[in-house]
């Protein structure tokens, strides 16, 4: 089965008012199989939401692109405005951190899921209300028919994730791009809308990129993991290898910085929790050399030097890190 | 010693309205009753909608409660008129979630600092950059910032400014509503750690101010807090010491806060702390 979605050389650069260029996203690729789940983990600024809009070539206007999206072969960012309308929603589709926002308020969910069928199928009324509400069905199950008669703001943060899901997948896209979908929602919610998107993967085989700050929330969940760093991905591999082996300075920092359960022996919880030193890099300014050196312990000359390229660490995982050239 | 800020049998109520239905009202906090001692450091979690939000706000004197006290130094707040309120809310100061949020765009970084100085303590020009030089230096801010506006900041150096800002009447109760919630990890781990230091324990306790530590973010509550409160549908269902709590969590809504937060066994190799 051919990849939904392939990332080539991809950098996108921000044209500001003041006449500087922001290196938001810096030569990402990537691949994406059908019916996988990437996670994508980075700070702010780290060019993780770039990258979310590259994939449906929705960059904002001051966007500069270079490389490539490939969706079967062709070129997002080379396509039309009326074939772009087309593949997007229907091929690949978008869920974003702040469902409430995404709603329209005045108008009942149902309705607002049976929109995006009228406008990517042509059958009939009755054929799109019938199917929003098996598919409202198969996910909040005996609620149901409330649901699809609700406006958003009758709806608690987790059903209007749903919601943003349901209108999400409704035309069956083979790729959902989620940017922080599950940001704003506490632990409890943010497992359910995890539970139902793996559910959605199993069953539609649908590939999901999951943009996320949140390392942990990706365990059991993502197959393979890309972290990124100023613009660049600095690590990619295996969701199991990435979070229990992590091999790349960043990601190994970015781990110690969030504390275990406070649940040991020790009687004192006084001991400080790890923190990166310094601040992420001026993405303004081109770099020649590793982002990360300035903050990196493991830094050696050669990191100021160049940038460096991608290494293999170990089985199917790689890092951009000097450490593993040898 | 006696408590800084507790309450008695906490009721809060919202009356509801829907289009064509009858007026309902909906509990928020049912019957909670807690104590928070001077410099302690204790943590309200829950899910979303558990009412820890609506807690804060009674306990800040935000909001009037439907029943019960909220007593502040042995007083009864609630019996309080609002001119006399006033005098109390500046001791018990909040940091909410997006400190974009929290700040007058128009204003300077000094101007957020001054406006209590000038309204609560009537400080002159003198006095008042001593008071910021010294309360960016707590925060970890730089002075250069003086001039900047909020926008100018980063998220966390936003999130430093609204500690300063909260620490600017030298409080005796700090309250952070998932002050740490919108944060990239390795600046939820700085602002952690500035907490931690607010609340040093080798400050005398009735000196520093005692902190509540609202989230639903189990793990980082148990790292900042000795005391836990975890809230479900309005109601405290467990509370003790974090310990405790974290390692023989007896309550279902405790049990699901801390599942999948965890990282499993194999990752104790953290390598280097760094």
């Amino acid at each position: 089965m051919e990849s939904p979605l392939e990332v080539q050389e991809l950098s996108v650069r921000y044209h500001t008012d003041a006449g500087m260029n922001v290196f938001a996203l810096t030569e990402a690729s990537l691949q994406i199989a059908p019916g996988e789940i990437l996670g994508v983990v980075g700070e702010s600024g780290s060019g993780k939401s770039t990258l979310a809009m590259s994939l449906l070539a929705m960059t904002p206007p001051n966007g500069v692109i270079n490389g490539a999206v490939l969706l079967r072969e062709r070129n997002l960012f080379k396509l039309e405005g009326k074939e772009l309308e087309a593949i997007r929603g229907s091929s690949i589709s978008l869920i974003f951190q702040e469902p409430g926002t995404a709603l329209h308020p005045t108008m009942r969910v149902g309705t607002q899921i049976e929109e995006v069928l009228r406008a990517h199928s042509a059958i009939s009324k009755t054929k799109r209300q019938s199917e929003v509400r098996s598919l409202l069905n198969s996910i909040f199950g005996a609620v149901a028919e409330r649901i699809y008669a609700s406006y958003p703001h009758q709806l608690s943060g987790g059903q209007r994730q749903r919601i943003a899901i349901a209108q999400a997948i409704v035309c069956k896209p083979s790729l959902l791009v989620a940017d922080e979908p599950t940001a704003s929602l506490d632990s409890v919610t943010q497992r359910e809308i995890l539970e139902l998107l793996k559910r959605l993967q199993k069953d539609r085989n649908l590939a999901i990129l999951f943009i996320t700050h949140s390392l942990e929330l990706l365990q059991g969940f993502a197959d393979r993991i890309a972290v990124m760093y100023a613009g660049r991905v600095v690590e990619l591999g295996d969701a199991r290898n990435v979070l229990t082996a992590p091999q790349h300075p960043y990601t190994r920092a970015l781990m110690n910085c969030r504390p275990v359960p406070n649940s040991g022996a020790s009687a004192s919880n006084d001991s400080r929790i790890p923190v990166i030193p310094g601040d992420p890099p001026d993405l303004s300014l081109i770099k020649r050399s590793c982002a990360f050196a300035p903050r990196c312990p493991d830094r050696m000359q050669v990191c100021d030097e160049r940038v460096p390229e991608f290494f293999e660490t170990g089985s199917r995982t790689k890092a951009r890190c000097f450490k593993f050239s040898s | 010693m006696d408590a800084v800020l507790s309450a008695e049998n906490l009721v809060k109520e919202y009356a509801s309205r829907h289009l064509n239905s009858a007026k309902t009202s909906i509990v928020a906090v049912d019957q909670v009753s807690l104590a928070i001692q001077p410099g302690a450091r204790i943590a309200i979690v829950g899910a979303s909608g558990c009412g820890k939000s609506t807690l804060a706000a009674c306990l800040a004197c935000l909001e009037r409660p439907t029943s019960g006290i909220v007593r502040f130094e042995g007083r009864d707040t609630t019996a309080l008129a609002e001119r006399e309120l006033r005098i109390i809310r500046p001791q018990i100061q909040l940091v909410f979630q997006d400190p974009a949020m929290a700040f007058n765009p128009f204003f300077t970084v000094r101007d957020v600092l001054d406006e209590p100085w000038i309204l609560q303590k009537k400080l002159d020009i003198a006095a008042r950059e001593e008071c910021a030089v010294k309360v960016l230096a707590q925060v970890g801010l730089p002075t250069n910032l003086l001039e900047r506006r909020p926008r100018d900041l980063s998220g966390g150096q936003r999130q430093r400014l609204a500690i300063a800002r909260a620490l600017a009447l030298d409080p005796k109760v700090l309250i952070f509503d998932e002050a740490l919630s919108a944060l990239d990890y390795s600046v939820q781990a700085q602002i952690a750690n500035l907490l931690l230091d607010i609340s040093d324990r080798s400050v005398e306790r009735g000196t520093r101010p005692a902190i509540l530590f609202i989230t639903h973010d189990l793990v980082m509550a148990s790292r900042i807090a000795d005391e836990l409160i975890v809230m479900h549908g309005g109601r405290i269902v467990e509370s003790g010491p974090t310990q405790i709590i974290v390692s023989a969590a007896a309550h279902a809504a405790t049990q699901a806060l801390l599942a999948g937060t965890i990282w499993p066994a194999t990752i104790s190799d953290r390598g280097p702390a760094i």
